[in-house]
């Protein structure tokens, strides 16, 4: 050990009582650090692992159809399913949704609920793992093949004045537009946890599908929850690459067109008649017979080359069929047409193409898509003039451009589907503005602490600096640098914040599990949720208490540098003569 | 052979708008193996010389010579070494670290060395036998606080020469101790410049112990007289 070492661990012990105030200072700096990060941490634990997770999910697939009346709905939820697989990194846990919004009726009250349909394979679920049943089970909702079974969560339950065993009506509109509803019976009664999933009730998803008139296929959303999130920002950046990845390609039908004559296969496209895609298509084809113009108002208007309609005996102004294999129905699906023009191909590839008017065609392929969907490559110069598979949505960053997003589309006549990616920051802004509301709460606490903090240990470091004065005289009287005198100091302070800080941790460690041995009953207080089953929850990470240790010693470095380095710079003689 | 010479040394304290004159242009030249002393009244400017000669403080004008070395231009950094290998302290007030005991006191100029001229055997074989000589091995790994005024004196002699230095400079040294020990710590210090051959400057007022001083050099008003 070199004699500044032995100097500076020696001068620690002998102005004990000054240094164990200073100790308990940056003790207390550190305790009140590591309390607030691993409760904010905490908070934002819960937030985004648990609350997040049960209310909008990480990131969110969502499709749309017609524009005008809204309808939610995903048709080949396994292939977006595989999509996101491929393009999110850490996911979690993946799922499609089923579920809506329904009226439920129970005994003379009515209140609406989430109804979601939950695979009798999620027992394993950690939704339902933790879930706190106080009355029935779950298996007795989900394994229930005697009868239609409903759970809620005790405060739905007394909403609708039910009991275990009760029957409550549900009531809503399909899908489809119908009026449907069912009597389910009460099975099971979870215990609220927080006011999220209160509004939450859960029946076996095969039977929500048939109540819903969903197919199998169908969801009305695609949930992705990252694992262990650390840092929610990220989900933006996996969005924006799931985004990038979801590129809709040119919608089309592999379909016989069937006349009097005969049947032929043929891509079937959808052309929007647009004046300004007239241009796009001229380059490809010439009219020569018909008039294209009917295109746009003739809404099962059919554009044909003069090969097939020789092949199929029509002429503009006749009527023909086309029929498809539907990708997830057994029976084809038939629709009329109208000829309207022929073309001459100046290509032979599109000889064997047809293109049909934009409802005609988005009024089979988003309800039936086809088994076969016809490659059209995306950068072919008439692309544009094509209806594509779905419209993708810019991605957004926050819940109003998301709003004002689905505000505008909904000003459009769009019939087709309307995909969209988002995330938290955008479906569940109240929870992530609550995180930092709560976060600065937090660091202002901290700064203010700091500040106080701070000035104690300036104040008792030039006391000690003075009263050593002579002392510092002496040494550089017998031949001590001042980069020596400087680290004297310094690792005295050094050695103390090391200390302190350990012993601050330990102290802030004893105090979380003191903190959280206590259990919170808040009612229907909202902010139940930032508790976890009535407990304060802290997660205390490891880079933060490195961080937190690290300003500590930093700050403390920092001044007992500085001022030693001013008192080094005393002249000798001065710094001799000095008398307290 | 001068260790020191002084040429029209003026130091001059500022205080307030006018200034203190504490050297007056002072002229001096102390042999090698010199015991001498710096003798005047309170406020003559015997602390104002020593330390000047000490490299502790700096003339205002004049030249300072250690070793025929002028030292008025030197960096901080250069003098401290100088110091550190050149001159040995005695204080008025003794000033002990008071976290080391006497060993390691006596040690520590060595150990400020960083040239490592010593290996850690010869450190503290060099410690002991100072320690010795000032009849203080008893009492080797004592604190300073659990020693008399005339210990601590003999600590810090065996501190101020444990550098083998070429001067060493006191400061009244017997100024807080009673004057039986303080002749003892003077006919230590005799001792020491008859065995170590170093040069000895000590500043006193009091008659009594001029007796030691081989040489006398006498002060008033910043001036050397006679
Ligand atoms: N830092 C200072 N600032 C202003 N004046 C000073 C300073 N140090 C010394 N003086 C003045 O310089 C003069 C000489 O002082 P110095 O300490 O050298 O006297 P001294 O001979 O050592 O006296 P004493 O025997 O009392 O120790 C005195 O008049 C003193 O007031
Ligand atoms: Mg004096």
């Amino acid at each position: 050990m070199s004699v500044v070492t032995k100097i500076s661990l020696r001068n620690l012990i002998r102005q004990k009582r000054r240094n164990i105030l200073l100790g308990i200072c940056m003790a207390v700096s550190m305790c009140i650090l590591v309390l607030v990060f691993a409760f904010t941490s905490g908070i934002t634990d819960i937030l985004f692992n648990k609350v997040l997770v049960y209310m909008s999910g990480h990131i969110r697939i969502e499709m749309t159809e017609n524009t005008n009346s809204f309808k939610q709905i995903i048709r080949d939820t396994d292939h977006f399913m595989r999509i996101a697989e491929e393009n999110v990194e850490g996911i979690g846990e993946i799922y499609s949704e089923v579920g809506a919004f329904v009226r439920c009726l129970g005994n003379g009250k009515t209140t609406n609920v989430v109804l979601i349909g939950m695979p009798v394979e999620d027992l394993e679920d950690p939704f339902i793992q933790q879930m706190k049943v106080v009355e029935g089970s779950v298996e007795d909702v989900l394994l229930n093949t005697e009868e239609d079974t409903i759970g809620l969560f005790q405060q739905t339950a007394d909403d609708l004045n039910v009991k275990l065993g009760d029957t409550v009506k549900v009531r809503l509109n399909t899908f489809s537009g119908q009026v449907q509803s069912a009597v389910l019976t009460v099975r099971a009664i979870a215990e609220s946890q927080s006011m999220f999933m209160d509004m939450v009730a859960f029946m076996r998803e095969d039977r929500s599908r048939v109540l819903l008139n969903m197919r199998e296929q169908e969801s009305i959303g695609i949930v992705m929850n990252m694992k262990n999130m650390e840092n929610p920002a990220s989900v933006i950046e996996k969005a924006d690459k799931l985004h990038a990845a979801l590129k809709p390609d040119i919608a089309g039908i592999t379909a016989s067109l069937i006349s009097a004559k005969g049947e032929f296969e043929l891509d079937l496209f959808a052309l929007k008649t647009d004046e300004e895609n007239e241009a796009l298509y001229e380059d490809f084809f010439v009219i020569s017979a018909g008039d294209i113009s009917e295109l746009a108002t003739q809404e099962t208007g059919v554009l044909l080359s003069e090969q097939k309609a020789r092949e199929l005996g029509v002429v503009p102004g006749d009527t023909l069929y086309f029929r498809y294999r539907p990708r997830f129905d057994e029976t084809d699906r038939t629709d009329e047409l109208k000829v309207v023009a022929l073309f001459t191909a100046k290509s032979p590839e599109f000889n064997n193409t047809a293109f049909v008017h934009e409802e005609v065609f988005c009024n089979n392929y988003f309800g039936y898509l086809p088994e076969v969907e016809p490659a059209f490559a995306k950068d072919h110069p008439l692309a544009p003039a094509l209806v594509l598979q779905y419209i993708l949505l810019e991605r957004t960053g926050d819940s109003d451009a998301y709003m004002k997003k689905y505000q505008d589309l909904r000003k459009g006549e769009w019939k087709g589907a309307v995909l969209d990616v988002s995330t938290m920051y955008e479906t569940a802004s109240m929870v992530i503005s609550l995180q930092y509301v709560l976060n600065f709460v937090g660091m202002a606490a901290v700064a203010i602490l700091f500040v106080v903090i701070l000035i104690g240990v300036i104040n008792t470091l030039r006391m000690s600096i003075r009263e050593r004065t002579r002392e510092i005289g002496t040494n550089r009287a017998i031949g001590m640098q001042k980069v020596d005198i400087v680290n004297t100091f310094v690792s005295e302070i050094f050695f103390l914040s090391l200390i302190s800080c350990a012993v601050g941790l330990v102290i802030a460690f004893g105090l979380m599990q003191f903190f959280s041995m206590f259990t919170f009953d808040l009612g229907k207080n909202p902010l139940t949720m930032l508790l976890v089953e009535g407990h304060l929850h802290f997660v205390p990470r490891i880079s933060l208490i490195l961080g937190s240790g690290f300003i500590i010693t930093c700050i403390s470095f920092c001044i007992a540098f500085f001022t030693s380095r001013k008192a080094s710079k005393m002249s000798v003689a001065d710094a001799l003569r000095h008398y307290e | 052979m001068n260790v020191i010479e002084l040429k029209d040394v003026i130091k001059e304290y500022p205080l307030g708008k006018t200034s203190v004159h504490a050297l007056r242009g002072v002229n001096l030249s102390v042999k090698e193996g010199d015991f001498t002393s710096i003798v005047g009244p309170s406020g003559s400017g015997k602390t104002t010389l020593l330390n000047i000669i000490g490299c502790i403080d700096h003339a205002t004008t004049g030249v300072v010579k250690v070793h025929g070395k002028d030292v008025t231009t030197m960096s901080d950094y250069s003098l401290t070494l100088l110091r550190l290998h050149s001159i040995g302290f005695i204080f008025q007030t003794f000033n002990l670290i008071p976290v080391l005991n006497v060993r390691e006191n006596v040690e520590f100029p060595l150990l400020l060395m960083k040239s490592k001229n010593y290996t850690k055997k010869q450190i503290k074989e060099r410690a002991e036998k100072l320690i010795e000589e000032v009849g203080l091995s008893e009492h080797i790994n004592h604190r300073p606080y659990e020693l008399s005024g005339g210990q601590r004196q003999r600590v810090a002699i065996a501190r101020a020469l444990v550098t083998n230095p070429d001067i060493v400079l006191a400061d009244e040294p017997t100024a807080n101790l009673d004057s039986e020990t303080g002749e003892r710590i003077l006919s230590l210090m005799q001792e020491l410049n008859k065995i170590e051959k170093t040069t000895f400057i000590f500043s006193t007022h009091d008659p009594e112990i001029l007796k030691y001083a081989k040489s006398i050099t006498k002060i008033r008003d910043g001036k050397i007289v006679a």
